[in-house]
């Protein structure tokens, strides 16, 4: 994750991790049903609001806001030049804002528009992508990753074994890392120079320490496998979850403002085309 | 015209999802049916730990970069070819799956998360079909075959949703980094399953002229 857990005890990071989860849910769906920007900007902002609530870390996201920001820019003056979306409230989208290259240059200027209707719609698929980053980055603040396991085997139609493998695996990432690290310090000490050479050189020098991981994984997993099945892995269907969870009046208050606010924004669009651009 | 960011746009990418995963479900099909000893699992502990160790090599395989002539490239799915050709297509779906999952979760799901399952499922289609063609013809074909449609079924949804422009961008780095994590996945397994080989007839050579002195 671009931010790290972090156990604190604010109102957001006490609230049980399933209702986290469902505020997260709608409002990743709210983000894409939603084309009006405006109505994205309200949502980018209860977002933030929840953030600031969990003490979310912003300096952190710089970097992210910034590579991102770059990248929205090239979709939406892409967008703006290509596309012209039918605009609800708007009377001519595809009306030029500005022209690329603008009218002073001779010979051939006017030329390349960027259409308001174009322009608007790559804002707001901007505006999107930040919307769900940022909602993502402060539930993986806020939640730890054993909770998110636990969400993940609570799920009525998926497998515990399922969610066995997918926090197992997370837990075991830094593990391989530092695998991958003691082999390339060991091919080092052969001699190898991972940074020089051709496009192709790299990748043979890569690929020859890939054999031994991979081996190396293999083995690791015979062991696992054996620990699992010393301490009864897959006897039994039926699973005990190690921590209960008990929903409090304040996880209710925020699955009732999540599942009604994803309700609303589906009949408000459906009915009278609130959040369409 | 592109179907843009909305329900439209994701509802058509996702109903394309499914469509890779039948797809999957018929290769898979028909690599179970015709090489059952290589490509039928059984979902025991033993498997269930290699897919989870395999997964988080591929989540790790995310943070080797190795400098590319238009971006850097990360072998996050390299795991998921190794697993599909060692181990059986089922367990390199799932590996594949996992390895997406993880590693666009150590990422900061940057890449948009509503699209982290198209990638999903468009991950565990190709190293399925990465090892059918290795199977019915040769590596050189699979990786060229998985670099394509690796290519076209990660890229496919944004052109559904935003239109190409700014996916031929894209398309360099893209096809350099498949064709990476193809050929390095496909090749590990084969030299492993090469050395267990050689192995397995060593040990017989060692134990044979032993057994002859024990005669005499």
């Amino acid at each position: 994750m671009i931010v790290e857990y972090e156990s604190k005890q604010t109102s957001i990071h006490k609230l049980d991790p399933r209702a986290k989860f469902l505020w997260l849910v709608a409002t990743i769906v709210i983000s894409i049903i939603w084309t009006d920007p405006v109505y994205l900007l309200g949502l980018g902002l209860v977002t933030v609001v929840i953030g600031f609530m969990g003490g979310f870390p912003w300096a952190k996201m710089k970097g992210t806001f910034l590579f991102l920001l770059i990248i929205t820019a090239i979709i939406t003056l892409v967008q703006g030049a290509t596309y012209i979306p039918k605009v609800v409230w708007l009377a001519n989208p595809e009306k030029a804002a500005f022209h690329l290259i603008p009218g002073w240059v001779p010979a051939i200027g006017p030329a390349l528009p960027l259409r308001i209707g174009g322009l608007i719609y790559g804002v707001c698929m901007a505006l999107k992508v930040f919307v769900v980053l940022i909602a993502i980055s402060v539930f993986g603040y806020v939640t730890s990753p054993s909770e998110v396991v636990q969400i993940i085997v609570r799920l009525p139609f998926v497998s515990y074994k399922s969610g066995f493998v997918v926090s197992a695996a997370s837990k075991f990432v830094p593990v391989i890392q530092m695998q991958m690290a003691t082999l390339r310090d060991a091919e080092r000490s052969k001699g190898v120079d991972f940074d020089s050479g051709s496009f192709t050189d790299k990748v043979k020098k890569t690929t020859s320490m890939l054999v031994p991981l991979f081996a190396n994984a293999l083995s690791m997993a015979d062991t696992m496998a054996l620990a699992m099945e010393s301490r009864a892995f897959g006897y039994s269907k039926n699973f005990t979850l190690i921590r209960p969870y008990q929903m409090r009046a304040s996880d209710w208050l925020m699955v009732v403002l999540s599942i009604g606010g994803l309700a609303a924004s589906i009949v408000f669009l459906a009915v009278f085309k609130m959040g369409a651009l | 015209m592109p179907l843009g960011q909305g329900a439209l746009g994701l509802g058509v990418s996702y109903g394309l999802a499914v469509c890779y995963l039948l797809l999957m479900r018929l290769l898979g099909g028909i690599l179970s049916k015709q090489y059952p000893e290589e490509h039928k699992v059984i979902w025991d502990t033993r498997t269930i730990s290699r897919v989870t160790i395999l997964a988080a090599v591929s989540g790790a395989g995310a943070m080797i970069k190795i400098p590319g002539p238009a971006t850097t490239i990360a072998l996050d799915a390299a795991a998921g070819y190794f697993a599909a050709s060692y181990f059986g297509w089922p367990i390199g779906a799932t590996v594949a799956a996992i390895g997406c999952f993880l590693a666009n979760a150590l990422g900061g799901f940057a890449s948009w998360f509503p699209m982290v399952p198209i990638y999903m499922c468009a991950m565990a289609f190709t190293v399925t079909l990465g090892v059918f063609v290795a199977k019915k013809t040769n590596i050189v074909l699979a990786i060229i075959v998985g670099t394509i449609v690796n290519t076209v079924t990660c890229l496919g949804p944004w052109v559904i949703m935003i239109g190409p422009a700014l996916m031929i961008a894209l398309l360099p780095s893209q096809l350099i980094g498949s064709a990476v994590n193809a050929a390095v996945g496909l090749t590990v397994a084969q030299a492993l399953r090469g050395a267990q080989k050689r192995g397995k007839r060593d040990m017989e050579e060692y134990i044979e002229p032993e057994d002859e002195s024990l005669k005499m």
